[in-house]
């Protein structure tokens, strides 16, 4: 019980000096890269083109592709600083936030996706998430705020779970769960700590050396909560001293007790899920910073460098372990600062490779010498196709949540993101919308026939304008002599041929995929 | 207890297998054959399963398993069917003739009983285990056809309202490649069945839809070399399924009104009788998984009036399909089963509803590898208990799998990177069942 299963291959964090700001991060990240590389032959792809790397860093950041508009200011800045500025600012806009509710909603409330009643606690989870990012909220403060949200005593009426659909609340975590002790303990180990206890539920762990018993461990920190009534609405109270729990089909009960061996303080009036919290969010807890780093490196290039994200295991060893170690010290060290992080990792010359695979040796993703192909979320994947389709309007307001637009919402429907690790996929249904749908470019002609300062486009401009809608670029000469003929030999009726051009950008897989 | 040409029957060999499909390439239409054709000389022997989804839980007590005599029979009279002494609903009178071709599982034991964990555990095998993307049957046996080869893809899903959830991919950890076909309801004149997306838009000719698709091909061809991979040729095989699926011959096998008037009458006018008449058109043409969902069988309310309407709708549909299979000489092998998420509870509520009732309920197989004309298990005279062979879940699927030719515990790569099997190492097949 007291065995520390892990600590063999994880330390908890040293205390040395971490690197401290985003230069100095980006430097040890792509100095653990590049030795990787050299110790294994592999040559490192160049440096993206600005347009490659602007396009990426506003799906990644913003999610979504930026506007014509917004790519012509960059591709024309020539400053030596544009892609430290391009970070900043897109870090600050209202629209990354918006994005980074988007991601953790998805990771940590993916019923959403499945269950129409969890779906009615989207908004407001959506919107606490998107707050606390604004705010610039540490992220273990933001771990705590959600796994202690107040919930009353078992002596007051039961606490409502859903009083108010838009307002900012993150209860929407334990009631998606169903205040359930087991499923709580299951989610906050794989998304916090990432841990796969799941399986140890019933049994001892198959693969790793989680027991059944640390499993019920965890369980117990939740073991105050219940559900008055069913239903995922169903209003909540609980027993701030409960530190304990049956185990699931034998006699015997598990006691709260930290996944280290420790025991929390007995004597706390605070319930146990707030024990569980502070121990979570710890700066020396062994999983916390690098379950963090270890995901946000994920959805910035590609591939964790623990890859499954959740399966921190011996038997499944990171490909950069110092890298790993590094990140999270300076994670923790900096209080959980997740801008720190970002600029850090989007500074790298690593994230700023170009996706292009320039040399044979390139083939291995988690090496990472070319930048990773990521596949869109569907909500990157929606809110880029209705903006490059001139479906809805370029502006910077507050974006669109799933309840809000019809169009949107139909496409989340029918277009599931395009596979969740890993490389984009493609699906029939996603192609034959694109090829075939009608709101997307029938009836709707592109709107280019005017240049941006208002006068009428050449065809020229107009198939330049559409590139930047589209691919976040100017056309290359071959491109445009391939289009030039294409227009030239179309026939004079049916859809007018520009048309066709941007339904041939759309098709495309450059359009399609975060590359 | 087995019908007498249910024991008669054996497992088709590869050599039966290909003369039956010979026979049937003969007296098909061109367009059959051109399909036909596309898929000659490398695939092996297989059999098509055809999914008739009762969406909401029908009622076993009202169907297949009537308890006359008992306040939880309700109303309905059981009838004879062709096989002595197993009865049927009296709103089932058509199916009732084919009972001899059918086995009756009266013992499905399982354990959820809110519609979307059960729905997810029928149709997948497995119950949620954290992040694993467990692909349903049809994508399961998608992916034992390897790649998609002809016209059309190897799954489809008719009349798939609510089946599939926004933003879960059905394929699982097998990837869009195995994702089903959907067909729906396409509106418009005489609410056709379709395929969205599927027509071009109007304006669009099919010489000006060729020559931008090849500008696209043409002008992408750097950027899907300079990234090859699994993303760049799972792109390209979506873009040529797509467009075969658009071509004059794989439209055709959607077009019902090419079908006799008398064949359309035969299957009923509803959007199940049109789904299922579209069913046997795919399994014609070579698609082997076809799923037809058929709602409104979660009767809380007068559960009556509304299962035999239902019964009404099914009974008509399901016997031309029937009929149908085994004039073609396909029924030999088609797996047809019927079932949904759970049974309806065999008390009847005051709202003259049933409820949820995973306990003791009943589905129905038949065709390829199936013995037919009998019935497994027994509930209590009540209903509310199964008194023997009870069948779980993986049972269930384990048998589908192996009448299908398939074995339960081949394994895939998981999403996880663990191998998974077909299904459930917990299921065994039901011996009985299999011919």
């Amino acid at each position: 019980m007291t065995s520390l299963p892990l600590f063999a291959v994880l330390l908890p964090l040293a205390c040395g000096s971490p690197p401290a700001d985003p230069g100095q991060i980006a430097a040890r990240i792509d100095a653990r890269i590049d030795e990787r590389l050299a110790a294994d032959q592999v040559v490192a792809a160049s440096d993206s083109e600005d347009f490659e790397f602007y396009r990426r860093l506003s799906l990644d950041l913003t999610g979504r592709i930026p506007t014509a508009d917004e790519t012509r200011a960059f591709l024309d800045d020539s400053s030596e600083d544009r892609r430290a500025a391009a970070i900043d600012r897109l870090l600050a806009s209202p629209r990354h936030a918006a994005h980074f509710a988007n991601v953790w909603r998805s990771i940590l409330l993916p019923e959403a996706d499945a269950d129409r009643q969890v779906r009615y606690l989207q908004p407001g989870f959506e919107a606490w998430l998107r707050d606390q990012r604004q705010a610039r909220r540490s992220f273990d403060g933001i771990v705590r705020d959600l796994l202690t949200v107040p919930i009353v005593g078992p002596d007051q009426p039961p606490q409502l779970v859903l009083k108010d659909l838009q307002a900012a609340n993150p209860i929407a975590f334990i009631a998606s769960k169903e205040a359930d002790p087991g499923k709580l303990a299951a989610a906050s180990t794989r998304v916090f700590l990432g841990l796969r206890m799941e399986c140890a539920q019933c049994h001892d762990h198959p693969f790793d050396r989680w027991t059944r018993e640390q499993f019920w461990n965890q369980a117990a920190f939740f073991s105050g909560l219940q559900r008055k009534g069913r239903g995922t609405f169903a209003p909540l109270i609980e027993d701030p001293a409960a530190r304990s729990i049956p185990i699931m089909d034998v006699d015997a009960v598990a006691p709260a007790l930290f996944l280290t061996g420790e025991t929390p303080d007995a004597g706390s009036p605070a319930s146990g899920r707030t024990a569980l919290a502070d121990w979570i969010t710890r700066a020396d807890n062994p999983w916390f910073a690098r379950a963090i780093v270890n995901r946000v490196w994920a959805q910035l290039m590609g591939v964790g460098l623990v890859d499954p994200v959740d399966d921190f295991q011996e038997l499944n060893p990171p490909s950069h372990p110092e890298l790993l170690d590094e990140l999270a010290q300076a994670f923790a060290s900096s209080g959980f600062d997740l801008d720190l992080l970002y600029r850090g990792i989007c500074l790298s010359r690593a994230y700023q490779r170009t996706s292009r695979l320039t040399d044979p040796s390139q083939s291995e993703a988690r090496l990472f010498a070319r930048a990773n192909l990521k596949a869109m979320s569907g909500d990157q994947f929606a809110d880029s196709l209705l903006l490059a389709a001139g479906v809805i309007e370029p502006d910077s307001a507050a974006p669109l949540t799933r309840s809000q637009d019809g169009t949107r919402r139909r496409l989340l429907d029918l277009v599931a993101a395009q596979g969740a690790d890993g490389e984009p996929q493609t699906s029939v249904a996603q192609t034959l919308l694109l090829m075939n749908g009608r709101n997307l470019t029938g009836g709707r002609a592109p709107a280019t026939t005017q240049t941006p300062d208002g006068g009428e486009a050449t065809a020229e401009e107009a198939i330049e304008q559409l590139y930047l809608r589209t691919l976040s670029r100017r056309p290359r000469a071959d491109e445009r002599t391939l289009i030039e003929d294409y227009l030239a030999a179309a026939p004079a009726e049916g859809e007018p041929p520009l048309a066709d051009i941007l339904w041939m950008l759309l098709n495309s897989a450059e359009f399609q995929w975060n590359h | 207890m087995h019908g007498r040409r249910g024991m008669e029957r054996g497992t088709l060999t590869r050599r039966g297998w290909l003369a039956a499909s010979a026979g049937l390439a003969a007296g098909a239409t061109s367009w059959l054959r051109r399909l036909a054709a596309a898929t000659e000389g490398g695939p092996r022997p297989y059999r098509s399963c055809l999914l008739l989804w009762m969406a909401g839980g029908p009622s076993q007590t009202d169907t297949f398993d009537m308890k006359p005599g008992h306040d939880h029979g309700g109303p309905f009279q059981p009838i004879a069917t062709s096989v002595p002494g197993l009865s049927v609903s009296e709103h089932l009178p058509k199916i009732a003739g084919w009972m001899d071709r059918l086995a009756v599982v009266r013992s499905m034991s399982t354990r959820e009983g809110d519609h979307g964990r059960a729905t997810d555990h029928l149709r997948t095998g497995y119950l949620p285990q954290g992040p694993i993307q467990f692909p349903v049957l049809g994508s399961l046996v998608s992916n034992e056809h390897g790649a998609q080869t002809g016209d059309l893809p190897h799954y489809v899903s008719i009349l798939p309202r609510g089946l599939f959830r926004a933003g879960i991919p059905p394929a699982g950890f097998l990837g869009p490649d195995h994702a089903p076909l959907l067909v729906g309801n396409q509106g418009g004149e005489g609410s056709r069945l379709g395929v969205e997306n599927l027509a071009l838009p109007p304006g669009i000719s099919s010489d000006q839809a060729q020559a931008r698709r090849e500008l696209l091909m043409q002008v992408q061809r750097p950027f899907l070399d300079q990234h090859p991979g699994s993303a760049a040729s799972g792109y390209r095989t979506a873009i040529d399924r797509s467009t075969r699926l658009m071509s004059p011959a794989a439209r055709e096998a959607f077009q019902l009104d090419q079908e006799e008037p008398g064949t359309l009458e035969r299957y009923g006018a509803s959007q199940f009788g049109q789904g299922c008449l579209l069913a046997r058109r795919l399994v014609e043409s070579g698609v082997p998984f076809v799923e037809v969902t058929l709602g409104g069988w979660d009767t809380h309310n007068d559960n009556f009036t509304a299962v035999e309407g239902l019964c009404g709708t099914l009974d008509s549909a399901w016997s031309a399909l029937m009929q149908d299979l085994e004039e073609r000489g396909l029924l030999e092998s088609t797996l047809v089963v019927w079932m949904g998420e759970f049974g309806r509870t065999p008390v009847i509520n005051p709202q003259l509803g049933r409820d949820h009732y995973p306990r003791a309920w009943s589905v129905v197989l038949g065709g390829a590898g199936i013995r037919g004309g009998g019935v497994l298990g027994r509930t209590s005279d009540d209903g509310l208990t199964v008194e023997d062979r009870p069948v779980a879940v993986p049972d269930l699927l384990a048998t589908i799998c192996t009448a299908l030719g398939l074995d339960p515990q081949k394994q895939n790569l998981s999403n996880v990177a663990r191998p998974i099997r077909l299904v459930d190492p917990s299921g065994v097949p039901i011996e009985e069942l299999l011919a």
